[in-house]
């Protein structure tokens, strides 16, 4: 039993966000490229909304970014995400300017994030081991714990 | 050439409501049929004058209501589906139909238990990318509407500070213009400045009474060529002088949005002022679509009656309250009076320019602008005027 067991599971195999669920699984973050304009798209989307080519490769980026902007939940309302209060963040990655990231946000206490904050995502598996999930933490205690 | 102007003005020439409540017993058809009859009643119109109907999705279905009055007329049916921005588009959409001839008295309405029966967080969701927030965002504990616009605040808040007291001030605002509102589901239930800091936090700047409430009950208003009823009674009719609607930038997407506070209203308010002779300083009153206490703020910013930045100081020293220079949500809007997903708005203003709005009148109010707030950012923005 992990922390993450009973979040609820999409379909994994959606042609449009399988690339996404594999990368967590392989323990990274991977988001779309334009293979003609090059220009990075994010959440994935069918067509490039630059040049309109139908050919997006999934490209890995670094598990890092700075705090972009978040919410604390403290009325539990999603599947699987009982306890509160937890930290959604949306995080900016540090190698894909424009590009950001949600996920989980720990190892500090919700009235101590502050926007443009370091941090470094690990992939806890959830839904049973089924899929993973992205979990930001400050980079600072990343380092202190020596990951 | 049939498919033409056929009007030179459209008019809301009936508006009708149940009272707000957080439990209705009877079912949500008995309640939007209470309130359309009591639209048409208003309108001084029969049943079977509605020859066209505006619905919404996931309320009562328009053919529900269409047995259940016996209309044969009806040859125009859509569905605006833009959330909170939809009350406002559904006018636009409604005078249009009048303008060009194809309708006469067209049906908008709103309808649900919303508060007794399936809360939000249950009801089938109408928010566009469901696949994207179900893969995305759902699974990262991200799924209501207070998490996901608390965000909005929050980044106003690192751009500009946390605007907490003008966000307090607009909940304390709307909950003291439903004290003169008996329709209101707050009526009778002032709130004060230490209930709203003391109340329970819900997401991120957002505490219980910076959210909307859930509620029980219907409205509805009827958008005609002419005011028959004010042609023959000498009341004043209330005429749609413009509506527009706009679309924020990756209209599936909050996240990853750039700027990241920009919403459709801006593009909406910016058509409406554009072409029209009034400015945002003309506005007697304004109904301003208040999901969450900050979003009136945003609004008040995005539709162009004051700068970006100078909400907080806009909203404070009784400006926004009866009696001040813009009196907003003087029927209590969405955080006292009800959520009609802001039908309740267009309706409040009807009443306003047309001089019945009882205690809480506007004094000789001619002009009054109503915004929406939809799903991701969509907002429509409408002027109406009494003459």
């Amino acid at each position: 039993m992990t922390q993450f067991d009973e979040v609820a599971v999409p379909d994994l195999e959606n042609e449009l966000f399988a690339p996404y669920w594999r990368g967590l699984k392989a323990g990274h973050i991977e988001v779309q490229c334009c293979t003609r304009c090059g220009t990075f798209q994010w959440p994935p989307l069918t067509i490039c909304p630059v040049c309109h080519t139908a050919t997006l490769d999934w490209v890995e980026r670094q598990p890092m970014g700075k705090v972009f902007v978040w919410t604390t939940v403290h009325h539990p309302s999603a599947v699987g995400h009982p306890d509160v209060p937890y930290v959604v963040a949306v995080v900016e990655l540090d190698d894909t300017p424009g590009v950001r990231v949600v996920g989980l946000l720990t190892g500090l206490s919700w009235h101590q994030v502050e926007a443009g904050m370091p941090v470094v995502a690990t992939f806890p598996t959830a839904g049973q081991g089924q899929m993973n999930l992205i979990l930001w933490t400050p980079r600072e205690m990343a380092q202190e714990a020596g990951t | 050439m049939s498919f033409r102007a056929l009007s030179e003005s459209a008019y809301v020439v009936g508006v009708g409501n149940t009272p707000y409540r957080k439990r209705h017993a009877v079912p949500a058809t008995a309640l939007a049929l209470e309130a359309v009859l009591s639209a048409i009643n208003d309108a001084g119109l029969e049943p079977d004058d509605i020859d066209g109907i505006v619905a919404y999705p996931g309320h009562v279905g328009s053919d529900v209501l269409m047995a259940n009055l016996g209309l044969s007329n009806v040859k125009w049916r859509i569905t605006v589906d833009l959330g909170g921005a939809a009350a406002v588009s559904s006018l636009a959409s409604a005078a249009l139909a009048v303008l060009g001839g194809q309708c006469s008295n067209v049906l908008i309405y709103r309808a649900l238990k919303g508060n007794s029966g399936l809360r939000k967080a249950q009801r089938p969701s109408w928010l566009p990318a469901q696949e994207l927030r179900q893969q995305l965002e759902h699974p990262h504990g991200w799924n209501t509407p207070s998490q996901r616009f608390s965000v909005l605040c929050q980044h106003y808040s690192n751009l500009y500070g946390e605007p907490r007291d003008a966000m307090a001030e607009v909940a304390l605002a709307a909950r003291s213009h439903a004290q003169l509102n008996p329709d209101a589901q707050m009526h009778d239930r002032p709130l004060t400045r230490s209930d709203y800091d003391d109340a329970r936090m819900i997401a991120g700047l957002y505490r219980l009474f910076d959210c909307c409430l859930e509620t029980d009950g219907a409205c509805a208003l009827i958008v005609s060529n002419m005011d028959r009823k004010s042609d023959r009674s000498g009341r004043r009719s209330v005429e749609i002088l413009d509506a527009a609607e706009g679309h924020g930038a990756s209209p599936e997407d909050i996240s990853n949005r750039d700027p990241f506070l920009s919403v459709g209203l801006e593009a909406a308010a910016h058509q409406v002022w554009n072409r029209s002779t009034l400015a945002p300083s003309d506005m007697d009153a304004a109904m301003i679509y208040d999901c969450f206490t900050f979003e009136v703020i945003h609004q008040l910013e995005a539709a162009g009656f004051c700068a970006e930045g100078n909400g907080p100081d806009f909203v404070m020293g009784g400006r926004i309250r009866l009696g001040g220079q813009l009196p907003v949500n003087t029927h209590g809007g969405l955080l006292s009076e009800g959520h009609m997903v802001g039908l309740n708005h267009v309706a409040e203003a009807v009443r306003q320019l047309r001089g019945e709005a009882g205690p809480r009148q506007v004094p000789d109010a001619r002009h009054i602008a109503v915004t929406g707030w939809g799903q991701l950012g969509d907002g429509s923005l409408a002027v109406l005027g009494a003459k």
